[in-house]
Order: structure tokens, then C-alpha cells, then sequence
């Protein structure tokens, strides 16, 4: 337990208990709170299996399992909240693939109270300006990210329509909370005509600033100091981010328009070159050029139809709390996705991750319905960088067939050209190019009992060749549902001859059942899984294959 | 939107200009007496440690020999390709592989396994960008301990004797512990490669190649207690594999303390003198 824990276990827990229960005492009179919470675990038994790469990591060597849980307990009266969380990572690989991570202890809690137009929260606080281009603070199990802002936020509702928010503290990281500090504020404000008019305004304007501590100076200053001058910084104590934004609305459109610009921002650009005293020239230094990010999304809604269509623009715009940080770690903020979250399996093989430094995207998304049976959507992604290079390029079509109560079926084709240099840092390789054929089929026999099937292929001359993937589930409702899957590999001679290890790597299967028990979740899984880019809510990162067993519990109260 | 008006103009004041800090650009000073041992974690399937090599010989050259480089072939990047003469992972590798939380960005290293400020928490390694700063600090402070390390080689029976030989430069209170590792350099194989357009190098020229810790990877104690001025040493004997060429054989020793994993001093001989 670090010292930090230590701290707060011995002075903020008592101090939220005993709140808790004055508070809860005192309420009683006026209103009865309520307690409520969720427990989340995770557990995974390696399976060591050379043969899909699930070897040379602690867990597959000599760790064998690990685990990770997650226990929130939350306090609600009137006008008034409080929540405590227990974090615990144990030999888990959630925070590296490839590594083994061990910590437990307090991972968040937070003070909640509204007095008339004021808001005040304490604690650690999840929030966001405008869509997160400068600044979110967000928790993503699935890939480790927990950014939460350790400090205090102020809000106020300067009148029905505009509110002022400000914030401060330090960028949570686990256990203990970033070097530098970060503050911010924004205002956000709705403005329309006259009683039923059509048009509506929801400005907003936001900004951020960090402050780097003598610490990160100093680590800095050593880093950037044995560079050759022509390779130099500016560097500052502070550095900020500013935004605006506003969705204007107008009968069936709403236009969202968001411009950020960062500067005096130090951040690491992993392919930039850099040329050292002796005249060798690497790769991977520490840049100071101001950040841009230009971010657009129309959208139409009508009976049948829903259109949207968006665009964004990113220069120089990896914004860390501290610039060592590396991956997903230390985020101050959220760029959007310009490309379409997909679940399918297959469709989902090759992601493009958000480019932070060079980036230029469009997005369509339409979606019709026919009639009450027949839905259907279409939507595109472009995704060059700023110098025009072709990153990603996606048309994925769905259909939805709900012929009567029985069937539901799902059925499409996805194309894809995907820049596997710049993704997967697959130097040399050919764009890889994807035509997946995908059907997804439910079949309810009564209320009780369902039958699902998904089917996929995807066809490819590139990287590790065509992929085919099938699953059977198998639902008694309420409680049970069995899954089995296989994907496999059907790369081409050609393609095993360039990489002979194809060879022997072909069935992934997996087999789990999932018991549901009221507002408990259980699941107990056998899992082969290809190594590949690993996607939630948008931020992804690349994790290697997986061989095990793997026992999830879910459980609200 | 008055409100709003306000809070641009407040906000446009942030974004004024004030004078940066002054960086005082330079190579690095060789003034000091601290050595550094750079343990690099890499692999064959790592596209980015190839300039991660250059810039380690590229430091070695800048401080005049005082950085100290060990390759260690560990980890999801080190597994060999078909295309791979050799298979250049050892369980020595693995375990310090765990020891030293390797991070899942290559290439990375341990900077005499000091955690600095930029250290991410699952581990003590740091990425590129970091090795030469850290360096700087560390070289920037006196040592408090020297080492030697000295090696006798019988080319007959290939047996290595190896002496390691310290001295306090201040008063420890606790056990200190040595390791001894050997490495070998100027193997070819095949290595991804960034730079190349095909995307690797066939006869890539491996160096610092960590190829066996002679003492357990956990350290052996070689001293209690050392007070200022007081020297100490301890001998080894080790059978060299005759499948490494022994010329191209370095031995690595170290000492560490007991109570840390920070490395005290470094030093490194050639095998066969």
C-alpha cells in the first residue's frame, strides 16, 4: 500500500463514513438516502500456447493467473452524493499486455453536493468540456484508462440557460495522482427564439492549463538539454488549451462545430527525427508546436431516416499530463473516432486507432428504415494524414430483418483498405484490403429459448491472409447462455510462405457460458485469441494473443 | 453571451507569451565517476529498437565509454521468426524480463534501474526518448562506490575467472549484492527494421546481446555493511558456451543494494583481453 493510500485510508475514510452517517442521520428528517453499488472482477488463467504467440510474459511463464476488481459504493440523498471505490490489480495484464501489474487500494472517491445554482464535488471526478478535445476525464476498464481529475470542481448556474464550471487537481494515474497539475473551466449556455421556435444555440467556450511541477521541469530540461540546438524546445511552466464549441439546432439538423488549439504544450512525437552530437540521427524526440484540432458533425434525424455526416481535422494534438507518458496513459483529453466502432469480429480485425499528431477524416452514417421489418444502414470512413498518405478507408452496409418475433437477422458487407504501416507499424507491408461478408441470426423457439449464429469471412491477399469466423449461442433465458466459436485461418500459399508461422496457427476456438442471476453477471470462458488492436469507445491499443480461461462476475446492488 | 465574451477575453490572456526556460544545449559532460548500465529490452519482431541500438552506441560514444549497454532479447518481441537463425531468448532474460517490468512499448530500458520521474508505474524501464536525460542525471552525481572487473580466460577449456573488485566511497548500511552477466556482440540475424522499406534487415548485426547472468538474476551478495574507503571483491569461475564466440564475449558486473534495485556502480571487461 503506497503512501497515498495510506493516507486516504486513514483519514478520508472515516471522514466519508462518518459524513455518510451524520449526513444520513440527519436526512432522515427531510429525505431517505439510498445506498447502491456494483462489484466487477475479473480473473484470467494463462495458458501458455507458442503456437498463437501466448508466450514470453510473466503470466504465460510463471504468474499463471491474474485478476483485477473493481468495488463502488455510492451514497445518494437529495441534492447530495458520495462514493467510494476499492481497486485491486493483481498479477494483471490489463495495464500491460505484455506485463505483470500488482496494486490495490483506494482507486477513487468523491463528495457530491448541490446547494441552490452552486455544484461542488470533491474527490476524484469524471467530466469533459465539449465533445473532450482539450480535456475528459474518463474511466475505460477494458484498456486500463482511469484519468480521473484529483481535485475539486465548482459549477454554477448563472441562469436557466448558462452555466460556469472550473476545475483543479492532479491527473489520477492508479494509485497516485501525476506530478503536474491541471486546471480549467468552461462556459456553456442555451439560446433560442421565441416560444416554439424551430432553432436553438448551445455555445460553448472552454479552456485547460497545466502546470508542470519542478520535478517534470527538471526531467524535461535533462532530457531535451542533450539535444543539438537545431533540435531545441521552448519549454514553459505552464502550458494551455482552449476550445469552442456549439450545436445549433434547427428542426430536424443539428450542426456541431468544435475548434481547440493547444500551445506551449511539450509532447513526445515518436517518429520525428532527431539528431544526435555525434551525427547519428534516431528517431523520437520532444516537440513544443502548437496543437490544432477542427471538429464537425451534422446530423438529420426524420421517421426513416437518420443522416451523419462528419469531419475533423488533427495537428500536433497529443495532450498528456505529463509528456513521458506513454500509450494510452496520462490522456488529458478524448479525439474523437473517425471511424466506425465495429463488434463483429471480423469487422472489427482492423481498427484505426485516432491519430493524434497527423490526421484528416471524414465520416457518413445513414440509416433507413423501409418499414417496420426492414432496417438498413451504410456508413464510410476517409482517413488520410495531413500530408494526403491514405490511412484508412471503410464502406460497411447492414441490414436488419425482423420478419416476425422469432427472427431477427442481420446481414452485411464491409470493405476496408487499412494503413497497416501506420497502424500496426507493419513497416513494408501493403495496405491491407478486406471484403467481409457477415450475417448475424436470432432465432427465439419461445420465450425462453433462443438460438444466435454469426458467420464471417473476411477476404484478404494481405498481412496474414483471409480470416473465416463462426459462433453458436444459446439462450435459457433468464439465467443461461452457452457460446462457442471458432475463428479460422485460410491465408494463401503465397502468404505461408512469407510467413511460415501461419502454419501451424489456425483454429482460435472459444467456448464460455454466462449465468444471469437478477442484477449478477457471471461468465466462465476458454479463450484462444489472435493478438491484434484491441478498441473501446474509440481509443484502442494493440495487445498480443491470449490463450485461457477467463471468469468475469458483474454484480449491482 | 456577455458571459461569454468575458471568458474569451480571459482565456486569451493565458495564451500570452512569457519568456521559456533556458535549456543549455550541449553533449554530454564527462566529468563524473558514476557509470550507467543501460538494460535494454528488445526483439527480433521490435520494428523501432534498431534505432534504439544506434542511439545506445550513439551514447556509449558520447560518454566515453561510462554508459554500459546490455541487450536482452525478452518478452512478445522477442519471440524468432521463421526467418531467424537464432532464438536469442534465455530464461535469464524472462526473469529479469519480470524483475524489471518490461513495458509493452519497445525498445525500453532500465537506466541503472533507478526509477526517475518519468518512470511508468509497471515497471522501472523508460522509452527512448528518455535514456539519454536519465543518463545525464545520473552521471551528474558522484559515485559512491567504484568497481572493477577483471577477467582471466582459458581458451583451452573456456573457463572465464572473473573478479569483481569495489570500493566504498561512502558508508552503507546494508547488504550490497553483485551481479555478474555476460554478453556477446557482432552476431548477424534477421531484425525488423523501420528504416529499411522492406521493413528488416537479414544480416542485422546484433550487439550487447544478453546471453546468460552468471550470478542469480536476484543478485549475490558481496559485501555487509561497507563503510567509507573499504574495499571488498569476490571471485567467479564460469564455463563460456563454446557456442558463443568468446572474443566477442563481454562480462557485466554490477552491485546493487539490497534494500533497492538502484544500481551503486557498473563496470564491464572483455572476455578475452
Amino acid at each position: 500500500m503506497n503512501t497515498m493510500t495510506k493516507k486516504i485510508t486513514r483519514k478520508i475514510l472515516p471522514l466519508l463514513f462518518a459524513v455518510s452517517f451524520g449526513f444520513a442521520a440527519s436526512a432522515q428528517d427531510v429525505t431517505a438516502g439510498r445506498f447502491s453499488g456494483s462489484l466487477q472482477a475479473n480473473g484470467n488463467f494463462f495458458i501458455k500456447d507458442s503456437l498463437i504467440g501466448a508466450s514470453n510474459t510473466p503470466q504465460y511463464e510463471n504468474k499463471k493467473f491474474g485478476s483485477e476488481a473493481w468495488l463502488n459504493l455510492n451514497y445518494n440523498a437529495k441534492d447530495f452524493d458520495m462514493g467510494i471505490r476499492f481497486d485491486m490489480f493483481n498479477n494483471s495484464n490489463i495495464v500491460n499486455p505484455n506485463g505483470s501489474y500488482t496494486g490495490q487500494g483506494i482507486g477513487a472517491w468523491w463528495i457530491h453536493k448541490k446547494v441552490n445554482a452552486f455544484d461542488f464535488r470533491v474527490g476524484y471526478i469524471y467530466d469533459q468540456i465539449g465533445s473532450g478535445i482539450i480535456y475528459r476525464a474518463y474511466e475505460d476498464r477494458p484498456l486500463a484508462i482511469d484519468n480521473a481529475l484529483y481535485g475539486a470542481k465548482m459549477s454554477y448556474d448563472i441562469n436557466q440557460d448558462w452555466k460556469v464550471k472550473i476545475f483543479a487537481g492532479k491527473v489520477k494515474t492508479f494509485f497516485t495522482s501525476s506530478g503536474p497539475s491541471i486546471k480549467g473551466g468552461s462556459i456553456t449556455g442555451f439560446i433560442t427564439g421565441k416560444e416554439g421556435s424551430q432553432w436553438s444555440l448551445a455555445p460553448g467556450v472552454g479552456f485547460v492549463n497545466q502546470t508542470f511541477d519542478d520535478e517534470t521541469i527538471q526531467q524535461i530540461t535533462a532530457n531535451v538539454s542533450t539535444y543539438t540546438p537545431a533540435d531545441g524546445i521552448k519549454l514553459y511552466h505552464n502550458t494551455y488549451a482552449s476550445s469552442a464549441f456549439n450545436t445549433f439546432t434547427y428542426k430536424n439538423f443539428s450542426l456541431y462545430l468544435e475548434g481547440a488549439y493547444k500551445w506551449h504544450d511539450v509532447y513526445r512525437d515518436a517518429n520525428a527525427p532527431l539528431t544526435l552530437w555525434d551525427g547519428t540521427v534516431t528517431a523520437g524526440k520532444f516537440r513544443d508546436n502548437p496543437g490544432t484540432v477542427f471538429f464537425g458533425s451534422l446530423t438529420y434525424a426524420a421517421d426513416k431516416v437518420g443522416i451523419t455526416i462528419e469531419g475533423k481535422r488533427t495537428e500536433n494534438f497529443r495532450y498528456r499530463i505529463d509528456p513521458f507518458a506513454q500509450g494510452n496513459f496520462g490522456a488529458i483529453n478524448f479525439i474523437p473516432p473517425m471511424a466506425r466502432q465495429n463488434t463483429y469480429r471480423l469487422t472489427a480485425f482492423y481498427s484505426a486507432v485516432t491519430q493524434e499528431l497527423s490526421e484528416q477524416a471524414f465520416q457518413m452514417d445513414i440509416t433507413y428504415s423501409l418499414n417496420k421489418k426492414v432496417g438498413l444502414l451504410v456508413n464510410g470512413s476517409y482517413i488520410n494524414d495531413l500530408d494526403g498518405n491514405l490511412l484508412y478507408r471503410e464502406i460497411y452496409t447492414e441490414a436488419q430483418i425482423k420478419p416476425n418475433s422469432s427472427w431477427n437477422i442481420i446481414g452485411g458487407l464491409q470493405l476496408q483498405n487499412y494503413n497497416i504501416d501506420v497502424y500496426l507499424s507493419h513497416k513494408g507491408d501493403p495496405n491491407v484490403k478486406t471484403i467481409v461478408p457477415y450475417a448475424d441470426i436470432l432465432y427465439k423457439m419461445n420465450k425462453t429459448k433462443s438460438i444466435r449464429f454469426e458467420a464471417q469471412f473476411m477476404s484478404t491477399q494481405q498481412d496474414r491472409g483471409s480470416w473465416a469466423y463462426a459462433l453458436v449461442e444459446i439462450g435459457l433465458a433468464p439465467h443461461w447462455i452457452f457460446t462457442a466459436s471458432d475463428m479460422y485461418n485460410l491465408a494463401s500459399d503465397k502468404i505461408k510462405e512469407e510467413k511460415p508461422e501461419l502454419k501451424n496457427k489456425t483454429h482460435y476456438f472459444t467456448a464460455g457460458v454466462v449465468y444471469n442471476a437478477g442484477t449478477n453477471r457471471f461468465s466462465l470462458n476458454y479463450v484462444k485469441q489472435v493478438d491484434g488492436i484491441v478498441c473501446s469507445g474509440g481509443v484502442c491499443r494493440y495487445e498480443p494473443a491470449f490463450s485461457g480461461v477467463r471468469l468475469n462476475m458483474l454484480s449491482n446492488f | 453571451m456577455r458571459n461569454l465574451l468575458y471568458l474569451i477575453i480571459v482565456v486569451s490572456f493565458f495564451g500570452c507569451e512569457m519568456d521559456p526556460i533556458n535549456i543549455v544545449y550541449g553533449p554530454p559532460s564527462n566529468a563524473g565517476d558514476q557509470k550507467v548500465l543501460l538494460e535494454e529490452f528488445t526483439g527480433v519482431q521490435c520494428t523501432f529498437c534498431p534505432q534504439g541500438s544506434d542511439e545506445i552506441a550513439s551514447l556509449i560514444s558520447l560518454n566515453q565509454g561510462n554508459v554500459v549497454a546490455i541487450s536482452i532479447h525478452a518478452g512478445f518481441f522477442a519471440t524468432p521468426t521463421p526467418s531467424n537463425k537464432f532464438d536469442f531468448r534465455t530464461a535469464d532474460g524472462t526473469e529479469l524480463y519480470d524483475l524489471l517490468g518490461a513495458g509493452q512499448f519497445y525498445p525500453a530500458a532500465a537506466i541503472n534501474r533507478v526509477r526517475f520521474n518519468d518512470t511508468p508505474i509497471t515497471g522501472l524501464v523508460n522509452n527512448q526518448t528518455s535514456w539519454a536525460g536519465d543518463i545525464q542525471q545520473l552521471r551528474s552525481v558522484p559515485a559512491k562506490a567504484g568497481l572493477t572487473v577483471k577477467t582471466v580466460y582459458n581458451a583451452t577449456n573456456r573457463e572465464l575467472r572473473i573478479t569483481l573488485t569495489g570500493i566504498a566511497k561512502e558508508d552503507f548500511n546494508e547488504k550490497l549484492l553483485a551481479n555478474v552477466m555476460i554478453t556477446e556482440s557482432n552476431i548477424i540475424d534477421w531484425q525488423k527494421d523501420v528504416r529499411d522499406p522492406s521493413g528488416h534487415v537479414t544480416n542485422y548485426v546484433h550487439k550487447h546481446l544478453f546471453r546468460d547472468a552468471i550470478t542469480p538474476v536476484a543478485g549475490d551478495e558481496i559485501v555487509t555493511n561497507p563503510k567509507k574507503g573499504q574495499s571488498f571483491s569476490k571471485e567467479y569461475v564460469y564455463t563460456v558456451s563454446d557456442a558463443w564466440i568468446a572474443e566477442n564475449c563481454n562480462i557485466v558486473g554490477f552491485i546493487t543494494y539490497s534494500s533497492k534495485k538502484d544500481i551503486i556502480q557498473v563496470n564491464e571487461a572483455k572476455v578475452v583481453e
